[in-house]
This record gives C-alpha cells, sequence and structure tokens, in this order.
C-alpha cells in the first residue's frame, strides 16, 4: 500500500488498487475526487482557486484552478481507458478558516467545482464540503471510501 | 555588496525594529520583560511545511487583514506547544500547565498578535512610506495546512511570496519552545518593499 500526497496544483490518477491519495490540513482548497466504477481508476486533484475568467491569460495546465484541475483529470483518466459515464465525484474542503472575515475563497471554490463537474456531466456521489475547520482526506482505492478527517 | 544583499540587509534592519517596539509594547502590556527575537526574515514562498511543522500541525492562526495604500494580510502561526507556552507566560501561570487553550488565553494571543501586527506595520508604514489600516484580528486553532491556505490562496493569482519571519519569544529567563512565524502576504510584494532598494 503506498500513500500518495496529493499538495496544491497537483493532479493524481492511479490504477493500483493498493493506492491510498490523499491530501492533508485542507482549508480553502476544494479535493476532488474522481473514481471509475467500471475500470477501478482512482484521481485526486488538489486545486485552489475557482474557475479561470474567460480569456484570462493563464496557462492552460495551471491546474491550481479547478476548470484546469479538473480537465487534467479527465485527460489523464480517458488515456487510462476511462469514460466519462463511468465517473463518480467527490468534493472535500472549501472551508472558511476565519469566519469573521468576509473571504468567498472557499465558496467559490466549491461552486466552482460543482459548475465543472456538472458540466461535464459528472455526478457527484458524495460531499464534506464548507463550514470552518481544516480537513484530511484519504481516498483508498480499493473500495473507492473517502475518508475526512477533522482535528477533533 | 550587490543590491540584493543591500535589500536584505535593510529588510532585516526594518524587522529588528519592529521587533523592538514590539517586544517594549508587550513588556509593558504583561509588566514582564518581553524580548522578540528574530530568527530569520525573507521574502519568498510561503509554504505548507516547515521544520517541525507539517500540513496537519495543529497551530493557532492569528490573522489580520491589511488594508490602505496596499492590500494584503498579516498571519501568525503558532504551534501548539508554543501556544501554551505562550499563554503561561501571558496570563502569569506556571510553565507547562495549560492543556487547552481557554477564551481568555484566545483572547490574550489576539491581543498579542495585534501588539505584534500593530508595532510591525506602524514601522513598515514609517520605513516603506506606504499607508497601511489593519483591522480586527481573527483567531483560529486548526491544521497547519488548512490555516496558511487562507494567505495563500488569497494572493495566488498575482505571486505566492510574502514576508516571512520567524521570531522567539523569551519572558524574563524563560523562551517560548519554538518559533512563532509571521507571514505578511501582500498583494504587490515588491512594489511594497521598492523603498528598500533606494540608496
Amino acid at each position: 500500500m503506498a500513500d500518495i500526497e496529493a499538495k496544491i496544483g497537483d493532479v493524481i490518477i492511479t490504477r493500483n488498487s493498493e493506492d491510498h491519495l490523499v491530501a492533508l490540513g485542507v482549508g480553502s482548497c476544494i479535493i476532488i475526487t474522481l473514481y471509475d466504477l467500471k475500470n477501478k481508476i482512482g484521481a485526486m486533484a488538489h486545486a485552489m482557486l475557482s474557475l479561470r475568467s474567460s480569456g484570462e491569460a493563464v496557462g492552460m495546465k495551471d491546474t491550481r484552478y479547478i476548470d484546469a484541475a479538473v480537465d487534467m483529470m479527465l485527460a489523464k483518466m480517458t488515456s487510462a481507458g476511462s469514460r466519462k459515464e463511468n465517473l463518480e465525484a467527490k468534493l472535500i474542503g472549501g472551508s472558511n478558516m476565519f469566519p469573521n472575515i468576509k473571504s468567498s475563497i472557499g465558496e467559490k471554490n466549491i461552486a466552482g467545482a460543482r459548475e465543472k463537474l456538472k458540466k461535464e456531466g459528472i455526478e457527484i456521489v458524495g460531499e464534506a464540503v464548507g463550514g470552518t475547520q481544516g480537513r484530511s482526506v484519504e481516498f483508498c482505492v480499493a473500495t473507492k471510501i473517502v475518508t475526512v478527517k477533522t482535528k477533533f | 555588496m550587490g543590491n540584493v544583499e543591500k535589500k536584505q540587509i535593510k529588510l532585516e534592519k526594518m524587522i529588528n525594529e519592529s521587533a523592538r517596539a514590539a517586544s517594549d509594547a508587550l513588556s509593558k502590556l504583561s509588566d514582564n520583560q518581553v524580548t522578540i527575537k528574530v530568527s530569520s526574515a525573507e521574502i519568498t514562498n510561503v509554504k505548507r511545511t516547515w521544520p517541525g511543522i507539517g500540513p496537519e500541525t495543529i497551530v493557532g492562526g492569528i490573522y489580520m487583514p491589511i488594508s490602505g495604500e496596499v492590500a494584503g494580510a498579516a498571519l501568525i502561526v503558532i504551534p501548539e506547544n508554543v501556544a501554551y507556552a505562550l499563554s503561561d507566560m501571558l496570563v502569569k501561570r506556571p510553565v507547562g500547565s495549560t492543556k487547552k487553550l481557554t477564551e481568555l488565553d484566545i483572547s490574550a494571543l489576539k491581543e498579542v498578535g495585534n501588539i505584534i501586527c500593530g508595532n510591525f506595520m506602524t514601522i513598515f508604514s514609517n520605513t516603506l512610506k506606504v499607508k497601511i489600516v489593519e483591522n480586527l484580528p481573527q483567531f483560529t486553532f486548526d491544521m497547519f495546512g488548512a490555516v496558511v491556505e487562507q494567505i495563500i490562496a488569497q494572493f495566488a493569482e498575482r505571486s505566492e511570496r510574502a514576508l516571512i519571519i520567524e521570531v522567539r519569544f523569551s519572558f524574563g529567563e524563560t523562551s517560548t519552545p519554538g518559533n512563532i512565524i509571521l507571514i505578511f502576504g501582500i498583494e504587490e510584494i515588491d512594489e511594497f518593499t521598492k523603498e528598500l532598494d533606494t540608496d
């Protein structure tokens, strides 16, 4: 079994059922997991920023952005034999760690991830989003179970 | 000596002056000799790990938005054991007695954050000739990665660089058991510090 950590901007896919994809200490960032029910391929992206504005001069491969991260996940999974209709998604994160401060980063990330996945026609089957706590995430590819841990 | 080295020397001078001002203010507040010693200071990328601190390490985070002629925020990161030791010193308990932060402890830590930021910002404002307005501090106690993301994400589209200062507190003969990290995230950090480029 190997723990593979997804840091900010990382997109990881695996078809090794012994792998655990993890993201540690996630706050306003959003973790997107995709699982291919047919081919048993798992993927995790750790995105920090919501959707790119149209025409924005950023690299297509800046996977700190949700839309670029999902595009990258889909490209990698398709190359590995996945089809969109066999994928299911889970979302974790999007917290506001300092609730008395007006910050919409987490909310925008949640909305951005939902919008992008809807556009791609991928069903979201589970969420642990929002709130004011940090989270750590572990995605067990063998069981497709995503475990979310908070400090208490 | 190159321009980079000259700027670093000026930066360190400004920060040491800020630390002395904050030490004086805290000494008056606590009626004790408080010394804030600067371990390091540099403008660099904000990281999600630090020596001895991983993304899941529990830390206290004091976050203070900054406005005025600059947009940004200050984040003070206090590792759990340091927060407990600091609380003991601030509320005059025997060192090692705090195992969980009370409202009083949090209030004291926020006040420390306020004083540190206030003194640093005053010196920064005078030295860099930039008007800076601080806002009320907010506190959280959670995983380091989650806390620091707040400041990384805020400015990530422009830059992930910030002014990062590590300090250690001493109360009389007793020092905190580790460093406290001060992160000043300013949207245009190079513009903010351009005054340090001049001779």
